[in-house]
């Protein structure tokens, strides 16, 4: 499903390795490290966002980096979906709009159905003609991971979700991505140094 | 959704920006389409009524305001000149056609204009209803004038003396409206034409003369000259220069020189409405740079959404096209506005400008707008494609 061989990158001087990653269908691993030792590199490795300085990533058959730019565009919009550490929403677009996005750009035609049965799932349907500025810091992260798992994307990545989110909100959105993952059948890969995140998972690569 | 609507509501969100470089667009090209109308047409007025008319010949004076109250009865006239040597003009071999007119009088500022049918033949004017003159005091009015004062043959009038008021009324003698003239889109469509006749016994001339017994003694206000060969373009304005009391005056070249006189100020009106276009470029080329540093994040979440680099580039591009397409219409809209109130409030009804009047070269001025917005937007567009995703998600 996602299989890495032999990742790179580095920072000037600095050099980074990664592990070579094997993660099947359905799977639920974690990404642990310290700050700074790599975690968001490897994501945006694995999203398909930063080009690494060597190494390869499949994802199914796909080797991700040997795609045009277009076709790497289009391939994540379908298939990957990302939750960033800053929950973050087009200002200038409401909720729905902001999802009609995520359809677009995904070469989807707009679902409004589709919008209202994840907004619904993830408890902010209220909000879904509210423009981001108009929502709490929980409900702005429940709103991206909306936009994330909108598609159905059969990899969905998550980076540091919960760092600015109190305990309460901490464990809602692990919940969340959980169990979206799991009725998804889809795989779950969460980079952190959360400790409030390990218990809820049983795989896991240390960086 | 799609880019066009993406970028709408980006520029919709800052609203006061979005309506300043309107306002800006708007107004560069509203003063280039005021310009271009107001300039073409007066030009298109100034040739349609001179058409045909070589020469005018009247008293001596000002040649331009000869021109303007012979041709297209703007100004006051220089004077008079006398009916004898008028004719004797009208003689010479050079000499096609020779339409005398008389000036004088007015009917609620329309001028009342003596002449004989050789005028009707020189415009090839058509009577939408009745028939020309055939007495003193009959009258033909121009199509302008039955609609404005709502005249219609058989109604009758008082005309006054002078040019432009109405205050000394000739008591004795109305005028009977015998035809009403069908458009032509000239200064005649303001006109009441008349028997040069009737101008004479409104005066009191005919009579006074038939009672002295003297030769003729009558005036004209000009002579209009159709030559017979071009051949008397030199020659025959000289000859009536310095061998009589008159003076000659050419349409064309007494034209010329009133739109270089014009010219000057159209000129500086045309690099003010420049300057302002220009920027409106810089005030949406520094908006679109500014708003990139606020925005780069969301462009960034777009890409990760699956937008090609080329979809970022086009959404920075619609923005700066959107807002100067929708100022340059709006601009093209107000330009027409803005002449039909000045042809509102003009004094004289014979140039009178028009806002229901358009030009292909108004799409030459839309298309300005659009390149000025694709110019504007083009280097925080070629920014936005260049980001690095990576990195802008990382800084956060």
């Amino acid at each position: 499903m996602l299989t890495t061989k032999s990742l790179s990158h580095h920072y000037g001087n600095e050099k980074l390795s990664f592990p070579d990653l094997n993660i099947r269908k359905g799977e639920q691993w974690l990404l642990l490290g310290e700050s700074g030792s790599g975690k968001t590199t490897l994501l945006h490795i694995l999203t398909g966002i930063k080009k690494p300085f060597s190494g390869e990533v499949f994802i199914q058959e796909t080797e991700l980096y040997k795609l045009s730019g277009q076709e790497l565009d289009q391939f994540r919009g379908q298939n990957i979906g990302v939750v960033f550490q800053q929950a973050h929403l087009i200002k200038s677009l409401t909720v729905k709009e902001n999802l009609f996005l995520a359809q677009t750009f995904a070469g989807f035609k707009n679902n409004e159905d589709r919008i209202i049965e994840v907004l619904t799932e993830l408890d902010i349907i209220q909000k879904i003609n509210s423009y981001p500025a108009s929502l709490s810091q929980g409900q702005l992260q429940r709103a991206s991971i909306a936009r994330a798992v909108l598609n159905k994307p059969f990899l969905l990545f998550a980076d540091e979700p919960t760092s600015s989110l109190d305990n309460k909100n901490a464990k809602t959105v692990v919940d969340l991505l959980l169990k979206l993952s799991e009725s998804s059948g889809g795989t779950l890969v969460v980079s952190t140094h959360d400790d409030r995140v390990k218990e809820a998972f049983s795989k896991e690569y240390i960086l | 959704m799609n880019l066009i609507t993406i970028s709408w509501k980006s520029l919709q969100f800052n609203r006061l920006t979005f309506f300043l470089n309107v306002l800006l667009i708007a107004f560069g090209t509203g003063i280039l389409t005021l310009l271009l109308l107001g300039s073409t047409q007066a030009g298109e007025k100034l040739k349609g009524n001179a058409n045909g008319i070589d020469l005018v010949v009247g008293a001596k004076g000002s040649p331009l305001q000869l021109i303007l109250s012979s041709i297209y009865f703007i100004d006051f006239p220089t004077g008079n000149i006398s009916l004898d040597d008028a004719q004797d003009l009208a003689r010479n071999p050079m000499v096609k056609r020779a339409v005398p007119l008389a000036l004088g009088d007015n009917y609620a500022g329309f001028r009342i204009v003596g002449t004989d049918t050789s005028y009707i033949n020189l415009y090839n004017l058509k009577l939408k209803q009745g028939r020309f003159w055939r007495k003193d005091f009959d009258v033909v009015i121009g199509s302008e004038v039955a609609k404005i004062k709502k005249l219609k043959v058989g109604d009758k009038f008082n005309g006054s003396h002078g040019l432009s008021s109405d205050e000394d009324v000739h008591e004795g003698n109305q005028n009977t409206i015998t035809g009403i003239l069908e458009s032509s889109g000239n200064s005649t469509d303001n006109l009441v034409l008349t028997s040069i006749e009737s101008i004479w016994n409104m005066h009191g001339i005919e009579k006074d003369h038939k009672q002295s017994g003297h030769q003729s003694k009558k005036e004209i206000t000009s002579l209009l000259i159709q030559y017979r060969s071009r051949m008397s373009i030199v020659l025959f304005p000289m000859m009536v220069n310095k061998s009589t009391s008159m003076q000659a005056a050419s349409p064309a070249k007494e034209s010329a020189r009133l739109f270089s006189l014009i010219g000057v100020g159209v000129q500086t009106a045309k690099w003010f409405a420049l300057v302002v276009m220009l920027i409106s470029a810089i005030s949406i080329f520094v908006t679109l740079y500014n708003s990139l540093k606020d925005r780069m994040y969301d462009l960034a979440l777009m890409r990760v959404m699956g937008a090609s680099q080329l979809k970022i580039f086009m959404i920075i591009m619609l923005e700066g096209i959107i807002l100067t397409g929708i100022g340059s219409v709006i601009g093209v809209f107000l330009g027409h506005v803005f002449l039909h109130i000045i042809g509102y409030f003009q004094d004289s009804p014979q140039a009178r400008l028009s806002g229901f009047y358009f030009m292909p070269e108004e799409l030459h001025l839309v298309a300005g707008g659009f390149f000025i917005g694709i110019m504007a937007a083009i280097l925080p567009a070629i920014q936005a494609y260049r980001a690095d995703i990576s990195k802008t998600i990382s800084i956060g």
